[in-house]
């Protein structure tokens, strides 16, 4: 008894910076609470300290995590019973998470978006979903950190308050349950099969091997389904399009990428434990998300509807490096997440910069925006050419990876499957280059309706998206770094 | 401080300068630019003393710059005895440049320009001398290029300073490509470019392999670039047309320290240049000194006479270092420095008299009008024409001993012709500054015939005021005794009160090119502060400066009666010399019309013909390949449209159609959209389970 009761101490001592989360997040609905309804002025003042404050937790909690608890997650600890493990692998994946979260934050306030202090709150309470998905091995934590999420994203989703927010938002409400459901119910075959909750011990390797494979193969599968479904890949993508084109579009570029990096890490657990080839039904959801995501796309005329199925072809591109079950494969993989969140960010900005004018997400509406001000027009080259994966941009490298990280595993498992996923993925790159070139092209070659009058954009705004252009070209100049950081990893 | 920290503060503090002025030129009134280019400058000239006392001499301060493959180019700083001399003789001299200025380019609606080019010219110079590298030397080289090709043309309104500028730039363009393979041959043969590191290399080789071909080759390609900068004789055509600039321009640029660039970089490489290149040297400078002060003999613009004089004191350099006196040829840079410049800003001084009229025949008798500037003038002069008790003295005549010294250890006696024209350019000197001086300062008499006439003329005029003086005898008397007093009293003070910034700087310049401020023995060079730090051995040959003394008066004496019998006949209106000889002389030899005939003409003849090839032959071969390339693009893309596209439209219509059926479930039908995710497990499931 008094063992367990020190181990609880300890690990609320370890995660002490997390539970900040629920202090922050208390404080702030505490603060709207009790705050009576101000006036434009001071609610102004009452946002920007949220803002901080939101912002400070964050930070405290990398501060406390490098500083005090190096030796914890060193070789990966094991708290609060096995309900939580954290190790370098989640650390890392709480940067991109916290990275994307701060950018969202001076997204919303950069552009100027009128919020409510409601969304800090839930928007707390989401990063904290997040951050506890990307340190968990258990099977009941996964999915309460699951419905965390999902549950925080749902009302953000409605947060405008509009007819299309709401249709979007039950959408996705029935959507997500119906995905949960099924999750569930995959979850509890599993356990019926392993006895076990925790998903990456020798344990559940084992008696998980016990089972036929289809068997086995179609719990797993239907236990992923949740996870897809955050993913947005195929067959759980048909709420994107209509999400992303309704809901504010800060909440979306936070939706295209974090999100998918807690799950994505929690698949790279998953499948290093897997006693059972699960490669087919990989590469089947694979290829169904690129294609179905590219060749939707290339019809669509709003810039927002266009990049939610860009989003989902971008899920079957992370989940390549998972089929090539290597370690290069799983490196790559974080690598091209770890681009992919400046890639995905500079994007949203920048089509939210663009609408500042046009008050309008479609394309038509960006006819010779690119000659009214040469900034934007050269940022939407640099950040398409990166989504296509062109060079000299980020979005090369990321890909070049994966594909190099497939081939290799082809030449190694000799699996003609492979081979026809890596084909599928470079025909698919061609692909999506005609509609990811429609921005440029419109903003650039097209004349604008009523003459060319310039447009300035704000030094604030400049310099916020130049920073994402920093990275996009820099990281492409000089990976070395952002590599040597992820192969100084510990995948389990 | 260390010393390369207070040089690059000091480059900081130029640059600094040099930006805000060009960027506030407008903005800021006269006073305000002038008190802060004038205040960086002195700070300047405090460090460069201040440098001098931390005493870290010889040392060379390197920084990586960057690496081509693995070879790395470093930033080097050298600091001896030879880049302080230069450190504080640049920004000195551009001190009273810069203070001289602010009188003569008052109310120039430039006025911030100016004083901007000023700044970067004084950058790049301290560029050239404290670089430790050839590829920094050049660069800087370069810049103070475009700083004299900016101050030439610095009033571009006027067509003649726009072409003087352009030839200027160009002319030195020819030199410098000789300078960059010289340079790259340096980097080939040594393997660096480090100054340093080459000059004891070259000090350890053997004499036979210092005569090399390729040794020799490169110090001739090193000397092209002193040829242009320092106007040397085939490319000396530029520097007569630069003094189209203001003239304290002409004072700190062409006279004082860009033009001795040249010199200073054949200082700093002289251990690598081969006996062959010396004797090219010799030659080339003891040509260059001749027909240099050959035309300045003839000239009638006050400013032009003094570009000749200055090509001729430069190929007195040129032949220093040729002789192997290098430290000679410093010292006479030196003084050549202060006593040329101190000449141009009392030239300034009088066409600023004169409201820019620069033809001597139009001035005369100006020793009344500006006596300080007469003064300060005749000393330099002096100084120039190599009298003793001045400092042009004392460098002329190290040289000369120099040079004399040198042609007794060469087996042939033909080489005691170089020290022969160094007397006979000495005496010409004498001859043309007397000539100047007799011309701009002193009284001119007039024909005998007209004296005869205008002394009856005032024979007359005073009769009839004595008469009238009689008429009213006292009022006349008390007045011109009281102008008397007056005279007596006022005449220091009106002295002093003249003294202004252009008189101020003249001063100075007057005053350093007294024979004392450089060695206490007026008549021996070796007494000298300067070859204490310089060391020069050289043996005595007292009769040489009895001979250069003697020389020098003789063409003084020569001058003075040549000069006032020239002036009985001067024609004003004349544009040039009677007489085949003194015409082609005054024309500088017709080097630029040459140059104009054999280079410039051939070219723009050529340049349309060439074109027209371009443009028929070559575009067209360009067009019509790209013509293939469109038609060939056209059935591409007709391959393209009619076969791929009809593919990928195949595809792309068969998700649009599902999309459009995925759309239909959106438009209400959430649970079909549900029912979707439930067949793809069901088929999935059949999958896996017929597998």
């Amino acid at each position: 008894m008094l063992e367990k009761l020190s181990h609880i101490l300890f690990s609320s001592r370890v995660l002490l910076p997390d539970l900040l989360f629920g202090v922050v997040f208390l404080v702030i609905v505490a603060a709207i609470a009790f705050s009576q309804k101000l006036d434009a002025e001071r609610t102004y003042v009452l946002f920007n300290v949220l803002i901080i404050s939101v912002l400070i937790s964050i930070g405290f909690v990398f501060y406390a995590f490098f500083g005090f608890y190096k030796q914890y997650f060193e070789s990966g600890s094991v708290l609060f019973g096995q309900l939580i493990y954290l190790d370098s692998v989640s650390l890392f994946f709480k940067l991109i998470i916290s990275i994307a979260s701060v950018a969202v934050l001076i997204h919303v306030w950069v552009v100027g978006y009128k919020v409510v202090g409601e969304f800090y709150a839930i928007f707390m309470a989401l990063v904290w979903g997040l951050f506890i998905m990307t340190m968990t091995t258990n099977w009941l934590m996964l999915y309460v950190s699951l419905e965390m999420v999902s549950i925080c994203s749902y009302i953000l989703v409605v947060f405008n308050k509009g007819k299309n927010n709401s249709e979007a938002g039950i959408k996705y409400l029935l959507f997500g349950a119906t995905s949960s459901a099924i999750m569930l119910y995959g979850i509890s075959l599993l356990y019926g099969m392993t006895g076990t909750l925790n998903f990456v011990g020798q344990e559940f390797a084992t008696f998980l091997g016990q089972n036929p494979t289809w068997i086995a193969q179609i719990a797993v599968f239907m236990t992923i389904g949740g996870l897809l479904f955050k993913l947005s890949a195929v067959p759980f993508h048909s709420w994107t399009p209509d999400v992303y084109e309704a809901t504010p579009t800060p909440i979306v570029a936070f939706l295209s990428i974090a999100p998918k990096a807690a799950v994505v890490l929690v698949l790279i657990r998953l499948f290093s434990s897997l006693s059972i080839d699960f490669r087919m039904i990989m590469a089947i959801i694979i290829m169904a998300s690129i294609t179905i995501g590219n060749l939707s796309a290339l019809w669509q005329t709003n810039t927002k509807r266009m990049l939610g199925y860009s989003t989902i072809a971008h899920a079957g591109f992370m989940l390549v490096g998972l089929l090539a079950t290597n370690t290069i494969g799983v490196q790559s993989t974080i690598f091209y997440i770890a681009t992919y969140l400046f890639i995905t960010l500079a994007a949203f900005l920048l089509i939210d910069l663009l609408a500042l004018k046009t008050e309008s997400y479609e394309l038509e509406s960006l006819r010779g925006l690119g000659q009214e001000n040469i900034f934007l027009g050269l940022a939407a080259v640099i950040i398409m050419i990166a989504l296509v994966g062109l060079p000299p941009t980020v979005g090369f490298t990321g890909k070049l990876l994966l594909f190099t990280a497939l081939w290799e595993s082809y030449q190694t498992s000799g699996s003609n499957m492979l081979l026809i996923v890596l084909i599928f993925g470079l025909l698919n790159t061609a692909i999506s280059i005609f509609y990811y070139i429609k921005i440029p092209y419109f903003m650039i070659f097209k004349e604008p309706k009523i003459g060319v009058r310039y447009y300035q954009i704000g030094f604030i705004r400049k310099g916020f998206l130049l920073i994402f252009l920093f990275f996009i070209i820099y990281l492409f100049m000089r990976p070395s770094g952002l590599i040597n950081l992820i192969e100084s990893l510990k995948l389990a | 401080m260390s010393a390369e920290l207070v040089i690059l503060i000091n480059i900081l503090f130029y640059l600094f300068g040099f930006s805000f002025l060009l960027y506030k030129r407008n903005q800021l009134s006269e006073q305000s630019i002038g008190l802060l280019s004038i205040l960086i400058n002195f700070i300047g000239v405090l460090f460069s003393m201040g440098i001098r006392l931390s005493d870290i001499s010889g040392d060379v301060i390197s920084y990586n710059w960057f690496y081509i493959s693995d070879k790395l180019f470093t930033i080097d700083i050298l600091l001896n005895d030879l880049t302080y001399l230069m450190y504080f003789l640049v920004q000195f001299i551009a001190l009273w440049v810069q203070v001289f200025s602010l009188k003569y380019m008052q109310g120039d609606p430039s006025f911030g320009r100016y004083y901007a080019y000023l700044n970067l010219f004084i950058l790049a110079m301290i560029g050239i001398v404290i670089s430790g590298n050839l590829l920094m030397i050049f660069m800087f080289w370069e810049l103070v290029g475009l700083c004299s090709y900016l101050l030439v043309g610095f009033w571009y309104e006027k067509k003649s300073a726009t072409n003087a500028a352009m030839k200027a730039f160009l002319v030195n363009r020819i030199g410098d490509i000789g300078f960059f393979i010289g340079i790259l041959l340096v980097y080939r043969y040594f393997g660096t470019l480090d100054v340093t590191t080459i000059v004891n290399k070259a000090q350890v080789m053997s004499a036979a392999s210092l005569n090399s071909p390729i040794i020799t080759t490169i110090g001739l390609l090193l000397f092209c670039g002193c040829v242009a900068k320092s106007a040397q004789l085939p490319l000396q055509v530029w520097l007569p047309d630069a003094m189209e600039g203001p003239t304290p321009v002409s004072a700190l640029i062409h006279a004082a320290t860009m033009v001795a660039a040249g010199i200073f970089l054949m200082a700093r490489i002289e251990p690598i240049l081969s006996p062959n290149t010396l004797l090219v040297m010799a030659v080339v400078g003891m040509l260059t000194m001749f027909f240099g002060a050959c035309s300045a003999l003839v000239q009638y613009d006050i400013k032009k006479l003094l570009a000749f004089s200055t090509i001729s004191q430069l190929g007195l350099m040129v032949v220093g270092i040729g002789v192997g006196a290098v430290n000679t040829a410093l010292f006479h840079l030196v003084t050549h420095a202060f006593f040329k410049a101190g000449l141009f800003l009392s030239a300034g001084a009088v066409i600023h008299h004169m409201h820019h009229e620069q033809d001597m025949r139009k001035m005369g008798n100006l020793r009344r009008e500006i006596p300080i500037i007469y003064y300060t003038y005749t000393i330099c002069a002096a100084a120039l024409a190599g009298i003793p008790f001045f400092s042009g003295f004392l460098s002329k005549d190290a040289i000369v001993v120099a040079a004399f010294e040198w042609a007794s250890r060469q087996p042939k006696q033909a080489y005691f012709i170089i020290p022969a024209v160094c007397l006979v350019v000495s005496g010409m000197s004498a001859y043309y500054m007397m000539r100047q001086v007799f011309l701009v300062f002193l009284e001119r008499e007039d024909n005998p015939l007209e004296l005869i006439s205008s002394s009856a003329k005032s024979l007359y005029k005073n009769v009839a005021k004595r008469i009238e003086g009689i008429v009213n005898v006292e009022d006349d008397e008390e007045r011109q005794q009281a102008e008397i007093r007056h005279a007596e009293e006022g005449d220091l003070l009106d002295f002093l009160s003249d003294i202004g910034p252009m008189e101020l700087s003249s001063i100075v310049m007057a005053i350093a090119s007294i024979g004392f401020v450089f060695a206490l023995n007026p008549f021996s060079a070796e007494s000298s502060w300067f070859f204490h730090t310089f060391h020069h051995e050289a043996t005595s040959y007292q009769w040489v400066a009895y001979i250069a003394i003697l020389v020098a008066l003789n063409g003084v004496l020569l001058g003075y009666i040549f000069t006032k019998e020239e002036s009985y006949r001067l024609d004003n209106e004349e544009l040039e010399p009677r007489g085949m000889i003194a015409k082609f002389i005054f024309k500088n030899y017709y080097l630029s019309e040459l140059y104009q005939t054999i280079f410039v003409k051939p070219l723009l003849w050529i340049s349309p013909k060439i074109n027209l090839f371009d443009r028929k032959i070559i575009d067209g071969a360009v067009n019509s390949v790209g013509s293939l390339t469109i038609a060939w693009a056209s059935l591409n893309y007709w391959v393209e449209r009619s076969i791929i596209d009809s593919f990928v439209g195949l595809v792309a219509n068969t998700t649009a159609k599902i999309g459009s059926y995925t759309r239909q479930i959106q438009n209400g039908k959430a649970q079909t959209y549900i029912i979707t995710i439930f067949v793809c497990l069901v088929l999935m499931m059949i999958l896996l389970i017929i597998k």
